[in-house]
Formats: structure tokens, C-alpha cells, sequence
């Protein structure tokens, strides 16, 4: 086993591109690490360097206590689950599993009971001999699976693994994965697009965009207390409500109705004019009278347990509000928004980084 | 009669080319198989006569046959093997990145693009022993002059190379085609399996082209069984002395040459025969394979 650490690692694509830049990334042993972050932030470029299918331009990776930069991908003891599984079509279940042990030219008997071990603990016994294609989605993942666990290497690396099941099997494959993670006990780097995978199975998530890491956190931490703006959004669904609020008379306030919140004096940040007001969807209730901004209800999602509330300020500026789903609500109709005031994240508008009012 | 009826403007947008497959495919056949029963000959090219088997008979007991029957195997084998392994390893090579490659794939389809009859006599002329290109180069690297086209040896394996030039070309293509369809991710998760070159070659790259180039072999069997324009241009007519011969320039001269109509329509039906059931045994297999 072994922890994987990233010190100021930089990748480029031809002259100008640059996808990772500088990255300072620490995996703990045995601990299984989400990386999150929208198409192109670098995550998977992440997994492509420490596996050695890309050379990195600047920096080092550290695998245990080895630096594995010019180490071949063979070498450095790393198993991989691809997002299009990377089966061998023409090969059974048994080969696909059994590829990296025979490579490794592993004793025959070794070899079948390895496999055999595999497909146990993925429940693939009575499918050894079939074809990838003759498998189902979930099947295949498992063979893919299969494939990474039998070599038993430092690191596992999952590349989206996900994508291409339908959520209803994503969601019994995200727990199987985890399952297997807390028996295997191998250090996993898991990467996705999926805000809510990376929220049920990552011990630690780190975002990235745009090749910097955003946040590296525990899940809840990170939805309680996003570092920045990008984590803020990124992070829950829906996303936080954001709002921009301007300094009048001493405190701040939205379109004219100050919001009664503690430390809302504007002492704590003096240099500010204007701040960016998070609140998740949950922390916003509406109510059919009394104090609060008016809104218009402008679209209705009854999920069942939950309501989602689309509202239009006046100023046209849009809220989400997660009610609880027993309460009806009409299009059109105009409801008074309360926050909770204890909820609020503050963001600074210029650097877009979490303050404290 | 409904379902005629539904379908009458498909029909006729089929006739057409139907009338001209039954025209020149269906009736020559069947005149072919008819003829091959019969003494048609330039003695009897207007009254023929029934005769029967006598010569298919005739083909199965001449001696010299089994010789040209045996050319014709080796000819096929060692021009589909060089095609498939040349046509690999070229699409290989194309398949890296390197620069130029549009260039360097454009270069390589030429010989294909060519014209095959100008191509093969273009060859025959360079295999002239005192001043085809072939013979002059060998002179300046010091190695003695060739007779390529006067030697019986020679003058098979002279069109062996220059159909191996003409052929190479098509498997190249489809190849290189197969090769890009293979996903990047399965060499990746070999390499961190820790498959080196040849071992992904043998297990992903070989069995993975295995499904389009095994058709492409079969065509390139049938078209070299079949081929001849080459050996006809390139060793002038079956020469020295018609030792030269594949099974279709033996039949070709048999009919156009000597006016051996009935025996040669016969030779031809033994030739159809021997592919038909070469495919049938192909199709057999994949069946079995799938």
C-alpha cells in the first residue's frame, strides 16, 4: 500500500495549453480520493500522469516513497478502470481478467486462482467464459474491475468509470465500488464529473477547474464550506443561489431590502462596496405572507420527498429553493423568500474567494 | 399480388440492373456450363456437338495440369501472404504519428491507383535483361544481370513482384482503417498491465484486425487465383515456353489462342468450383468462430 503525493506538477499540450498547472495534490494511504471538476479541468490528466501515460512537463510524483516521473507505466504499479472499460472484445471474461497476470507471466495455477478470486468477489464465477459482449453494461464494468483488482497494485485510478451505466445501475455500482474499496483497502483516486458520486464516495474530494485545485476537503466540509465561488456552484444540487449584495447606510443590502443577518454592519470588511451572498437551496423558505423579498414561483420540479421552487426576483435575478414536497405551489403565483440567516456563505465579488462578514 | 402491387416502383427501379445482371452475368454462366459439355472448338464453332464429361475427363487426367494447379497455389499464397504482412506493417507505420503521413499514405496508394495492365508492362520493361531498370541496378551494386523473363524460375517470380507491388496497396488501406478503429485505452491498459510492443501486437492489434482483414484475405485469394493481367503482360503470354502459367492464363490461352472453346469453358467451371468451395470452407469457419 501506499500514499501518492503531487508537488507542483504542470502539464502542457503543444505550445500554449496548459491543463495542470502547479499541482500540489496529497493522497493518504489507503484512503480513496475523489477528483470532481467540469469537462477539461484536468482531472483525468491528473490520472493519465500518474500512471505514466503522459510525461509532465514540470514537477514530481511521488508513489510510497518512490519518484515514479521516469518510471514506465509498468513499473509503477498502478491499475487502471477506463471510462469505456477498454475490454478486449475478442477475449472471455477469464482472459480480459487475466491479462496483466499473464503478461507478468504469473504460474498457471497462481494465475486461475487469482482469477477465480476476482470474479468471486465481483460476482462474475459463472460468467468466465463469456465475451465482453455478451455481457451486460454492468457485467462489463465488473470485468473492468476484475482486471484492476487482480494484479492487487499500490493505487488503483478510475477514470469516470460510470459514464456509460444508467443511473439506476450507477448508483448500485457506487456502492459497490466503495464496498470494495473498504475490503480491498487500496489507496483509489476516483474521477468524475458527477457532483454526487464524488459527495457519497470520496473520503476526501478535491476540485479542480481549469488545471488548479479549487478545494480539497472532506465532502461535508466542502459543501459547508466552500474555499471559493467555483466550489460554492459546483458543489450541491442545486447549485447554491447567489446573490450580489451592495453597501447602503452601513449594511448590505438587495435592491433596497437590507437582509437581517448577524455581523451584517459592514465592519468585518470595510473595504467592501459589494459582496456575493451564497445560499443553498435548502436554506431558502418561502411563504405565502409576511416579511421577506417577493417573488415570482416561475417553475416547479416535485421531486416527492422535496420540492424544487424556480423563483424570479423583481429585479429578475433567479433563486432555487429545495421546500419540503408535501407543499403545493402554483406558476405565477407571487411568495415572500426568507433565508436562513445563520446559512449565508460570503463571497469576495473581485477575488471570489470565501469571507467572513 | 397486394404486396406486387406495393412494391411495383421498386421493381422497376431494380429491373434495370437486373436486366444487366442476368445479361452479363446469369447467361454467360449458363452458356459457359452448356458449352463446357460440348466440342465447340474453331472447328465446330458453328455445329457442336454433346460430348459429356470427356473434357472435364481430359482436364483431371493431363499431367501437366496438376503442375499449373500447383503454380497457381503457391502464386496465390505467396502474393496474398506478402500483400497481408506488407499491408500490415506498412499501416502500422501510418498509423504512428509521424509527420508527412497524409503524404506518405497518399505515395503508397499509388501503385494501387495505377492502372493495373500499364503497371505490369511497366514491370515487364524493367525486367528487360540488358536494359530494364531492374537488371541495371543490380550491375551497379555488382551483382550479376537477372534473366528474369527468359528463365523459368525467374519469369514466375517476376510477376510475383510485380504483383505484390500492385497488391500491397489495398490491404495497406484497409488495414490502416481496422487499426484506427481499435480504441487508444486498450493499448493504454495493456501498457500499465505491462505489455510491451510485440506482446500488444500479438494479442490486441493481430486478433482485433483479424475480423476486417479476413475478409479483405479471402477477395485478395479470389482476385489473385483469378489474376490474369499480370502473368499474361508481365511474362508475355505464359513464356518461356508456357511454364509460366496460372490456371486462368492457361485457360485464357486455351480459348483465345488456340479456340479451345468447350475445354476451356469446362477448365473454367473446375476454376469456379475450386474458389466456390475455398469460400464455402472460409464462411464455414467464421460461422464457426462466431
Amino acid at each position: 500500500m501506499a500514499g501518492v503525493r503531487l508537488s507542483g506538477v504542470t502539464k502542457r499540450y503543444g505550445a500554449g495549453i496548459t491543463v495542470l498547472d502547479n499541482i500540489d495534490l496529497e493522497v493518504h494511504d489507503r484512503e480513496f480520493m475523489v477528483l470532481v471538476g467540469p469537462s477539461g479541468c484536468g482531472k483525468s490528466t491528473v490520472l493519465r500522469v500518474l500512471s505514466g501515460l503522459e510525461p509532465v512537463d514540470a514537477g514530481e510524483i511521488r508513489i510510497g516513497d518512490r519518484v515514479v516521473n521516469d518510471l514506465a507505466p509498468r513499473d509503477r504499479d498502478i491499475a487502471m478502470v477506463f471510462q469505456s472499460y477498454a475490454l478486449y472484445p475478442h477475449l472471455t471474461v477469464f482472459e480480459n481478467i487475466a491479462f496483466g497476470l499473464r503478461v507478468r507471466k504469473t504460474p498457471k495455477q497462481e494465475l486461475a486462482r487469482l482469477v477465480g478470486e476476482a470474479a468471486e468477489v465481483l460476482s462474475l464465477s459463472d460468467k468466465l467464459e463469456k465475451l465482453p459482449r455478451h455481457l451486460s453494461g454492468g457485467e462489463r464494468q465488473r470485468v473492468a474491475l476484475g482486471r484492476a483488482i487482480v494484479r492487487k497494485p499500490q493505487v488503483f485510478l478510475f477514470d469516470e468509470p460510470l459514464s456509460n451505466l444508467d443511473a439506476k445501475l450507477r448508483v448500485q455500482m457506487r456502492a459497490e465500488i466503495s464496498a470494495l474499496h473498504k475490503r480491498l483497502q487500496i489507496t483509489t483516486i476516483y474521477v468524475t464529473h458527477d457532483q454526487v458520486e464524488a459527495m457519497t464516495m470520496g473520503e476526501r474530494i478535491t476540485v479542480l477547474n481549469g488545471g488548479h485545485i479549487q478545494q480539497t476537503d472532506e465532502p461535508l466540509t466542502l459543501y459547508n464550506t466552500p474555499a471559493n465561488r467555483f466550489v460554492a456552484e459546483f458543489i450541491g444540487s442545486p447549485p447554491m443561489n447567489l446573490m450580489s449584495l451592495t453597501k447602503k447606510d452601513g449594511v448590505f443590502q438587495y435592491a433596497g431590502h437590507p437582509l437581517p443577518f448577524t455581523g451584517n454592519t459592514g465592519a468585518a470588511e470595510p473595504s467592501l462596496d459589494t459582496v456575493l451572498a451564497g445560499i443553498r437551496p435548502e436554506h431558502v423558505d418561502v411563504a405565502e405572507g409576511g416579511g421577506g423579498l417577493p417573488a415570482q414561483v416561475v417553475l416547479v420540479e416535485p421531486m416527492g420527498g422535496e420540492t424544487i421552487v424556480y423563483l424570479a426576483l423583481e429585479d429578475g435575478t433567479r433563486l432555487v429553493a429545495k421546500i419540503d414536497g408535501m407543499r403545493r405551489f402554483t406558476l405565477g403565483e407571487t411568495l415572500m423568500v426568507t433565508f436562513d440567516h445563520q446559512q449565508i456563505h460570503w463571497f469576495d465579488p473581485r477575488t471570489e474567494r470565501r469571507i467572513s462578514l | 399480388m397486394a404486396g406486387a402491387r406495393r412494391y411495383r416502383t421498386a421493381y422497376l427501379f431494380l429491373a434495370p440492373a437486373v436486366l444487366v445482371m442476368l445479361a452479363v452475368v446469369l447467361y454467360p454462366f449458363i452458356y459457359n456450363v452448356a458449352i463446357s459439355f460440348s466440342n465447340m472448338s474453331l472447328y465446330h464453332l458453328r455445329d457442336p456437338q454433346f460430348i459429356g464429361l470427356a473434357h472435364y475427363k481430359t482436364i483431371f487426367l493431363e499431367t501437366e495440369i496438376w503442375g499449373i494447379f500447383g503454380k497457381t497455389i503457391l502464386w496465390t499464397a505467396i502474393n496474398v501472404v506478402s500483400h497481408l504482412t506488407l499491408g500490415i506493417g506498412l499501416a502500422l507505420l501510418l498509423n504512428q504519428e509521424v509527420r508527412g503521413r497524409a503524404w506518405f499514405r497518399a505515395l503508397l496508394i499509388l501503385p494501387w491507383a495505377m492502372p493495373q495492365y500499364i503497371t505490369a508492362l511497366t514491370w515487364k520493361g524493367m525486367f528487360n535483361y540488358e536494359y530494364g531498370a531492374v537488371n541495371l541496378l543490380l550491375k551497379a551494386v555488382h551483382l550479376p544481370a537477372v534473366p528474369w523473363l527468359s528463365n523459368e524460375t525467374w519469369a514466375f517470380i517476376a510477376p510475383i513482384i510485380a504483383n505484390v507491388w500492385l497488391g500491397f496497396p489495398f490491404m495497406m488501406v484497409v488495414a490502416l482503417g481496422a487499426l484506427q478503429s481499435i480504441p487508444k485505452e486498450m493499448y493504454e491498459a495493456a501498457q500499465l498491465d505491462g505489455a510491451n510492443w510485440w506482446y500488444q501486437f500479438r494479442r490486441i492489434t493481430l486478433p482485433m484486425l483479424k475480423p476486417v482483414l479476413g475478409p479483405a484475405a479471402v477477395l485478395g485469394t479470389i482476385w489473385t487465383f483469378n489474376n490474369l493481367n499480370v502473368i499474361w503482360l508481365v511474362t508475355n503470354q505464359g513464356e518461356p515456353a508456357d511454364k509460366t502459367h496460372i490456371l486462368v492464363t492457361y485457360v485464357y490461352k486455351a480459348a483465345f489462342h488456340y479456340y479451345r472453346y468447350g475445354y476451356a469453358a469446362a477448365f473454367s467451371i473446375v476454376i469456379f468450383l475450386i474458389l466456390l468451395s475455398f469460400v464455402v470452407y472460409y464462411m464455414r469457419i467464421q460461422k464457426e468462430e462466431v
